[in-house]
């Protein structure tokens, strides 16, 4: 009995001094939190997130880290849940010591975390995904108190304005009919975009919401048609987009369709087909048309991981490879994984060659946490199959 | 009067989908006084089983609706018989709750073999409308108003005409008495969940191009669907279709003159006011129990 007793105390010892020596301030990993949707009807957006992310990590550790020390990813399910959400950020920052955080799946998710990230837990949030304007735009910002909310992604604020604009402007339309999926995410647009028209002294001729799994969408449509829309803004999902495609070819009734992001991704078109021809949609990027160099570098390393068509959604994943890369510099420039000092970091970013886009101006100041304005936001226009972006 | 005209078609199609799976209540319900509330869930199993045969492997559509209703049979023999038969034997009422769980299990199922998407499912027939004066109707909705209509006369035929129909009914009405007659009640109660599983198939396969396929497509359908065999009288297959077409009727005339966003709340207020005044559905027998 004795034998192995001691055996094991070895081994045991000699385990804690290599894992001392491995763990010494140099050696210890920088932990980035992806707390997001990995399962449910999301669960893709969450899964291509943490991809792109490690992908982006595995590179900065190839070239031997930052100052010896690796990035790792910690994933964790908040299955598209505020609530599981809010569990999740407390366990990543208070067990797993991360320095910085990814934003969840959910705007919902968004809202709840908030607050606790800046009055409590003192650890940035980048966001890829969520567009409510108050997630960033939240009371620590508005009482000029630290904020911990970054975005690097669609905003609604902007979303809202550049669809006004364009169909404004661009298009020279002047009868709209709003029409948005009945959701947090929908009203929100559906406010933002009748307020961007008052502004322009315009006012929405119908303003219609559907409901998830609508299958039939002629009530909505013919409301339009009646108070002579010419013209749709559009909040929803592949589903609910494919069914009011659908119900415009029954009844012959086709304005312009100019929607938000909900439909930007492969999905619609497989879903809605020709159907889907010409109908405008708001990004940050396509995967369609010419790449740069790099992009064509990031897909191709992408689908060699995890097959072919994997990138179920292309702005996320590009938003998520460059939210590593952003946290890389903040944590080089800061000298320091100190979640406060990250922060500064992050605000101390002149200029930045993302996936994205070139940044010629700071990505985040103290003042302005979107790095994207309404004018970097991307029109695109459904076309063959391809979303193709609008000159 | 073409935008009402539009909206009464339009309706009538959905209300046709909500008939088209809410049959499935009435046959488990007509026959063993058990309600499946997985019956949504097991409309969208129909529609990815089917979608597997037609789209994955490219069967033909009648070889693909066949292998369907079998898989979808023998799926349903498997799980009435471990949680529908031993609270019925019980005479406990826990099949309320082990129905309910069987439907989550489905769906969770469903979206580990399917994914979470929603998969187009090509239609039938021809996928162009028919218009006519600013009006249309897709020719896969006109089938699916042509299919409940047939489904449910059929079934009005087979309870109140042949023998196996009453044989059936009669096992509802009283457990014990149809035994003693010679009926076989534990046979009979797996002949109407098999029923109802077929229709469910097929239902799934008809209703999966305009809802596409979906693992959480049941949720809805299914809740509809009891909203209107409710209405309709669980009982009457025939009251099911009518009140199941007045109902999509109902929510398209709301949604198109109210507003689209109040047609939920109006359509189950409707439910709780004819519950009020007809517990058994505008076409449902009253129930008389006899001590």
């Amino acid at each position: 009995m004795r034998r192995p007793g001691a055996v094991v105390a070895g081994m045991a010892l000699a385990m804690w001094l290599g894992f001392a020596g491995e763990a010494g301030a140099q050696g210890k990993p920088i932990k980035i939190g992806v707390p997001q949707a990995m399962t449910g009807a999301v669960g893709w957006a969450g899964v291509t997130s943490t991809r792109a992310a490690q992908l982006a990590a595995d590179e900065i550790n190839a070239k031997g880290g930052i100052n010896g020390r690796k990035l790792e990813i910690v994933v964790r399910d908040d299955e598209h849940n505020p609530t599981k959400h809010v569990a999740a950020v407390r366990e990543l920052v208070e067990k797993e010591s991360v320095s910085v955080l990814f934003g969840p799946t959910a705007s919902t998710a968004g809202l709840a975390v908030a607050p606790i990230l800046n009055d409590e837990l003192h650890v940035p949030m980048i966001l890829p995904y969520s567009a409510a304007t108050e997630i960033v735009w939240n009371k620590a910002w508005q009482d000029k108190k630290p904020n911990f909310l970054y975005r690097y992604g669609m905003f609604d604020s902007g979303q809202a304005k550049a669809l006004v604009e364009f169909a404004t402007k661009k298009l020279k339309k002047t009868k709209f009919a709003i029409v948005v999926e009945n959701s947090g995410w929908g009203e929100g647009g559906r406010v933002e975009m009748a307020k961007t028209l008052k502004e322009m002294n315009l006012t929405p001729v119908a303003e219609e919401k559907f409901n998830f799994k609508d299958t039939d969408l002629t009530a909505q449509l013919g409301r339009a048609q009646r108070a002579g829309a010419d013209t749709l803004l559009f909040y929803g999902q592949v589903a609910e987009a494919t069914a009011m495609l659908r119900s415009m070819a029954k009844t012959g009734y086709r304005p312009t369709v100019v929607s938000a992001w909900g439909i930007a991704n492969a999905q619609f078109w497989s879903n809605a087909k020709e159907l889907g021809e010409g109908v405008y949609v708001l990004t940050t990027a396509t995967p369609d048309g010419p790449q740069s160099k790099p992009r064509q570098a990031f897909v191709e390393e992408f689908e060699r991981r995890h097959g072919k068509g994997s990138i179920t959604t292309f702005p996320g994943a590009i938003h998520s490879y460059d939210i590593v890369k952003l946290i890389e510099i903040a944590i080089r420039k800061s000298g320091s994984d100190d979640p406060g000092k990250i922060r500064d970091g992050l605000e101390d970013i002149p200029t930045f060659k993302g996936l994205l886009r070139d940044f010629n101006r700071p990505v985040f100041t103290r003042d302005r946490h979107d790095a994207l304005l309404p004018e970097d936001l991307l029109m695109t226009k459904w076309s063959n199959g391809q979303m193709l972006p609008v000159e | 009067m073409v935008f009402f005209l539009q909206l009464v078609i339009s309706g009538a199609a959905v209300g046709s989908i909500y008939g088209l799976v809410a049959v499935g209540y009435s046959i488990t319900y007509t026959t063993v006084k058990v309600l499946n509330f997985s019956q949504g869930q097991f409309v969208m199993l129909g529609a990815m089983i089917g979608l597997t045969f037609h789209v994955w492997w490219s069967w033909p559509l009648l070889p693909a609706i066949a292998a369907s209703i079998l898989v979808l049979v023998a799926l349903t023999l498997l799980v009435e018989r471990v949680s529908v038969r031993p609270f019925l034997s019980a005479e406990s009422m826990s099949w309320v709750l082990s129905t309910l769980a069987i439907g989550i299990i489905a769906e969770n199922v469903a979206q580990l073999v399917w994914g979470r998407e929603a998969l187009p499912f090509p239609a039938a027939i021809r996928d162009q409308p028919i218009r006519w004066r600013g009006m249309g109707i897709y020719p896969q909705e006109l089938l699916i108003i042509g299919a409940s209509c047939a489904l449910m006369a059929a079934l009005d035929l087979f309870y109140g005409r042949t023998v196996a129909g009453k044989a059936l009914r009669a096992t509802a009405h009283d457990f014990d008495v149809a035994s003693l007659m010679g009926i076989d009640v534990k046979a009979m109660v797996s002949v109407s969940f098999a029923i109802s599983s077929a229709l469910a198939a097929v239902g799934g396969i008809l209703v999966a191009p305009i809802t596409l396929a979906e693992s959480t497509m049941g949720n809805i359908l299914g809740l509809k669907a009891f909203a209107v065999a409710i209405i309709g009288g669980l009982d009457s297959p025939r009251g099911i279709f009518v009140c199941a077409v007045a109902y999509g009727v109902f929510e398209a005339l709301c949604a198109g003159y109210i507003y689209p966003g109040i047609r939920d709340t109006l359509g189950f207020l409707l439910v709780i006011l004819v519950l009020l005044f007809r517990p058994s559905g505008i076409f449902g027998r009253a129930q008389i129990e006899k001590v």
